[in-house]
């Protein structure tokens, strides 16, 4: 509301900065590690090259049809060898998780609070205290269904401040009339990580070891019992260190929108087979220990990059992603229980897509680098390689199949791949179902959402172009202006 | 849609050429290896073991009263109540029944993946058939993992089925296609059977259902290995499976041992260790302080008027007493430090790290009891603390109880 008092001067080194050093080493990484793979794919493609039409074609009549029915499949050595592929993959896989589960047995972040504390006698005395910090920049439209949502908690937040950063419209006027306090960030040029770091730099030094902060966004709603859940969690084990959201996409935005819930849907179920085994801490709302908050801020520079004392650091494009490293480099445990659901905004446009798409990848693929690859981020890693190596594989089977289709003068089916066909078509399906019927539509339609994997295939591959070529990175952000209402 | 208009724009000369075989092969070897790994994701986890577990199972651990819902007493004695094998067994069937269904859905689709290919063009409808049963059960091992299985329903449906079988073996039609669509079903029927029914009846029925499919296949006069490979690959499956529930029992065995084993070391007045638990204990705790190169610290806390107010208030309140401070100590020091208590009127803490100021932690200690209300009316307890800290060489635990016992009691 008034004019904040001249910022204070920086001291050296804390002025907003990409990333520095090694980004164009993480992408010859990557993309050699893909290239190897597709190598080797090759190789088994030399040896076991697949002859389609050999002799194999035949005419089945099925009542007024003739189909002409190819009996080709692969040969059994390339069969071998993929279930050698799958066994490999996931033995892999799961060596990566073994190797970060592994951290939190003798966690980092102990050894930290051991340092801190002088006296090392902080219990938990009792149930946790949730703060509530809503960093908000122009959001108010968007505001108040995020403060209906916190005050329809089944079990209430016990403090909440709206974080009101560089805001020019009544974001602080909602947020004051409806009794909320409200802080406000002075001279803050770090988006949404500096206003973060100021608000917990007069937090953090009060807390006590019961304090736990939920920092969400000022456009996404709570589910009803996520506090509840939240808070018996971390009750119950006094060493995690967080509790995640699991993001369902808001409705509306046709099309473009659908494609997002989809996507947001399938994530969500499969963090729930891994029983809240979450990849990253959204940065939609995410509850974390005061300790473990004061963990990183001690360890930063020191253990994990970034500067010492702050919580977030504010170099990083994806702020959530970053966090979720730290928090993992020092052994901290987090879970996102399926009942805490998060409702989020979704990107209107393709447009809108593409930058945050850009920003989430280019972020992730950025923290790699400042991290290096450590027992902690080996998992990411391999995660950018699945990536990568997934865009390969993708883009030559649509190659593959548009070729087959242009060359033959007629149409032929080879039931070895209908089959396998139908179970990509039947997991697609089955995983959208719980959405409704317009997923299930898009799901069933299969090459609509062919289409927008590649989509953001090409923004992984943009990426990495982007990072070789040194060009700059930017925040995307969605400025609303009328209430999004739809059905 | 029979004939598209195609082959309009490309030679099919060019589907012959060497480059797109060797191509074709790339993207097949691909798509095969990405349907597996889709459907392995579709696999459900087991829970999270989290440091709250390990941390529950050291005695007299911080969590122990922890797990008790706010504002409940806890009962002397009952530091976490023993879970009931009802439990346990519940667990087990809403776990272990969607991961073995995840299991079999899998082997099913590798397996007939693999023998359609074997053979191309024989019995393809058969491992069609498969195929889905695989499917469909990794799909229903979703459904029932969100849910939790229901353990009557799926008995009946199991011993409904068994029933079916055995009186459609025992019928003329069986031919070999049948006999190994039959297969699948036994091995399914296998697969639900040891986590529904116990263990011995399903070892009974388990020898009797792969009794009938080896009887089966030879009966159908099948020469070709085909229905043997079915079989002997099945048979590695429900072996493999079995082993796993033996040693998930093993693991409950271990639980109650566990159990029993923390009631041994329990002081019951205090739920805190007894003086035995501690001792069985120290040695194992100096060994992990030596190897992570800490030192470690004793605290002595005792209550040294607790005699005359047992002579004064009597024998309950001298209790009342001791569980207020024991509960003090346990909230005043750090999580995962041991607390024992150790003679009838003293508390001995150990845990890692250099020694804590002494008359802080007394008067930490001190102003939880005050706070606890537990003398009220009456003259007030008072505690004295000590507390010294020493390298965890073999033996020192005894110098520096001793040592921490002398620093409390000269202490004011």
């Amino acid at each position: 509301m008034t004019e904040g008092p001249a910022p204070p001067p920086e001291p050296p080194g804390y002025t907003p900065q990409t990333r520095p050093g090694l980004n164009r080493l993480v992408v010859a990484l990557v993309a050699s590690v893909v290239a190897g793979v597709t190598l080797v794919a090759l190789l088994v493609g030399f040896y076991w090259p697949v002859d389609a039409l050999s002799d194999s074609v035949r005419t089945v009549v099925l009542g007024p049809l003739d189909l002409v029915v190819s009996d080709a499949g692969p040969s059994s050595g390339l069969m071998i060898f993929a279930v050698a592929g799958i066994l490999i993959v996931a033995v892999v896989a799961l060596a990566l998780e073994g190797i970060a589960a592994l951290l939190s047995a003798r966690p980092r972040r102990k050894v930290l609070s051991a340092r801190r504390h002088g006296m090392r006698m902080l219990p938990v005395a009792g149930p946790v205290r949730i703060t509530v910090l809503v960093p908000a920049h122009n959001e108010e439209v968007s505001l108040p269904a995020t403060l209906d949502s916190l005050e329809a908690q089944t079990r209430p937040p016990d403090r909440v401040i709206v974080v009101a950063d560089n805001c020019t419209d009544g974001t602080v006027g909602i947020a004051t009339d409806r009794g909320f306090e409200v802080y406000e960030t002075v001279g803050n040029t770090e988006k949404k990580g500096g206003a973060l770091n100021q608000v917990l730099a007069l937090l953090l030094p009060e807390a006590e070891p019961e304090d736990c902060f939920l920092v969400m966004d000022a456009d996404t709603q709570l589910g009803p019992e996520y506090l509840e859940v939240a808070a018996r969690e971390l009750d119950d084990d006094p060493d995690l260190a967080a509790v995640g959201g699991v993001f369902f996409g808001e409705g509306g935005s046709g099309l473009v929108g659908q494609f997002q819930r989809n996507e947001y849907a399938r994530y969500s179920a499969e963090i729930r087979r891994r029983r809240g085994r979450v990849f990253v801490l959204t940065g939609t709302a995410s509850v974390f220990r005061a300790e473990a908050m004061l963990d990183v801020a001690g360890a930063r520079g020191v253990y994990i990059p970034g500067i010492p004392g702050a919580v977030y650091d504010t170099a990083a494009l994806t702020e959530d992603n970053e966090l979720t490293l730290a928090l993992k480099s020092l052994g901290g445990t987090m879970v996102s229980p399926p009942e805490c659901t998060v409702t989020t905004e979704l990107m209107p446009t393709w447009r809108a897509l593409w930058t945050q798409r850009k920003r989430w990848q280019r972020g992730a693929l950025e923290n790699l680098s400042a991290y290096g690859i450590t027992p902690g981020t080996a998992r990411y890693w391999g995660q950018q390689v699945g990536i990568g190596y997934g865009a390969v594989a993708l883009m030559s089977a649509v190659v593959l199949m548009l070729i087959t289709v242009l060359a033959l003068d007629q149409w032929v089916w080879f039931p070895f791949w209908v089959v396998i066909g139908a179970v990509f078509w039947l997991e697609r399906v089955i995983t959208a179902w719980p959405g409704g019927w317009r997923a299930r539509l898009l799901a069933a339609l299969l090459l609509p959402e062919l289409a927008y994997d590649l989509y953001l295939q090409m923004v992984f591959i943009s990426c990495l172009k982007d990072i070789t070529l040194r060009r700059g990175a930017q925040w995307g952000h969605v400025q609303r202006t009328a209430a999004p209402e739809e059905a | 849609m029979g004939i598209l208009p195609a082959g309009v724009l490309l030679p099919e000369s060019l589907l012959g050429s060497a480059w797109f075989q060797v191509f074709a092969g790339f993207v097949a070897f691909n798509t095969i290896v990405y349907m597996g790994l889709t459907l392995s994701k579709m696999m459900v986890w087991p829970r999270q073991s989290t440091l709250r577990a390990m941390a529950a199972r050291l005695p007299g651990g911080p969590a122990a009263g922890r797990t008790a819902p706010e504002g409940t007493p806890r009962a002397p004695g009952a530091a976490a109540p023993p879970r009931a094998p009802a439990d346990l067994r519940a667990g087990l069937v809403a776990h272990d029944v969607p991961v073995a269904m995840a299991w079999m859905g899998g082997l099913l689709i590798v397996l007939n993946g693999a023998l359609a290919l074997a053979e191309p063009g024989r019995g393809l409808t058969v491992h069609m058939v498969g195929i889905g049963l695989g499917v469909l059960l990794l799909a229903a091992a979703q459904v029932l993992a969100r849910t939790a299985a229901s353990t009557v329903t799926l008995s009946v449906a199991w011993g409904v089925a068994v029933v079916a079988i055995v009186a459609y073996l025992g019928s003329p039609l069986t031919d070999e296609h049948a006999s190994l669509a039959l297969a699948f079903i036994f091995v399914l029927q296998a697969a639900f059977g040891f986590v529904l029914v116990s263990w011995r009846p399903y070892i009974v029925i388990g020898v009797l259902t792969f009794a009938g499919v080896v009887w089966g296949t030879l009966a159908n006069d099948q020469s070709e290995p085909l229905g043997w490979i079915m079989v002997s690959l099945a048979a590695l499956g429900v072996g493999a499976l079995l082993l796993y529930t033996r040693m998930t029992s093993i693991t409950a065995l271990e639980e109650a041992q566990r159990l029993s084993q923390r009631l041994a070391t329990t002081d019951p007045l205090t739920g805190l260790l007894s003086q035995a638990g501690m001792e069985s204990i120290l040695p194992r705790f100096l060994g992990t302080a030596s190897r992570a190169g800490e030192p470690i610290c004793i605290m002595y806390i005792r209550v040294p008027d607790l005699a005359r107010a047992v002579t004064e208030y009597g024998r309950d309140y001298g209790d009342a007493v001791l569980r207020a401070v024991g509960d003090a100590v346990r909230d005043v020091v750090r999580e995962g430090d041991l607390v024992a208590r150790w003679h009838s009127d003293a508390f001995l803490v150990a845990g890692f790290g250099l020694t804590p100021d002494q008359g802080m932690l007394r008067r930490r200690i001190q102003s939880a009891v005050t706070a606890s209300g537990v003398d009220l009316g009456k003259w007030p307890v008072m505690v004295q603390a000590g507390a010294v800290s020493g390298e965890p060489t073999d033996g020192a635990a005894d110098g520096l109880i001793a040592a921490a016992r002398t620093s409390a009691e000269d202490a004011p």
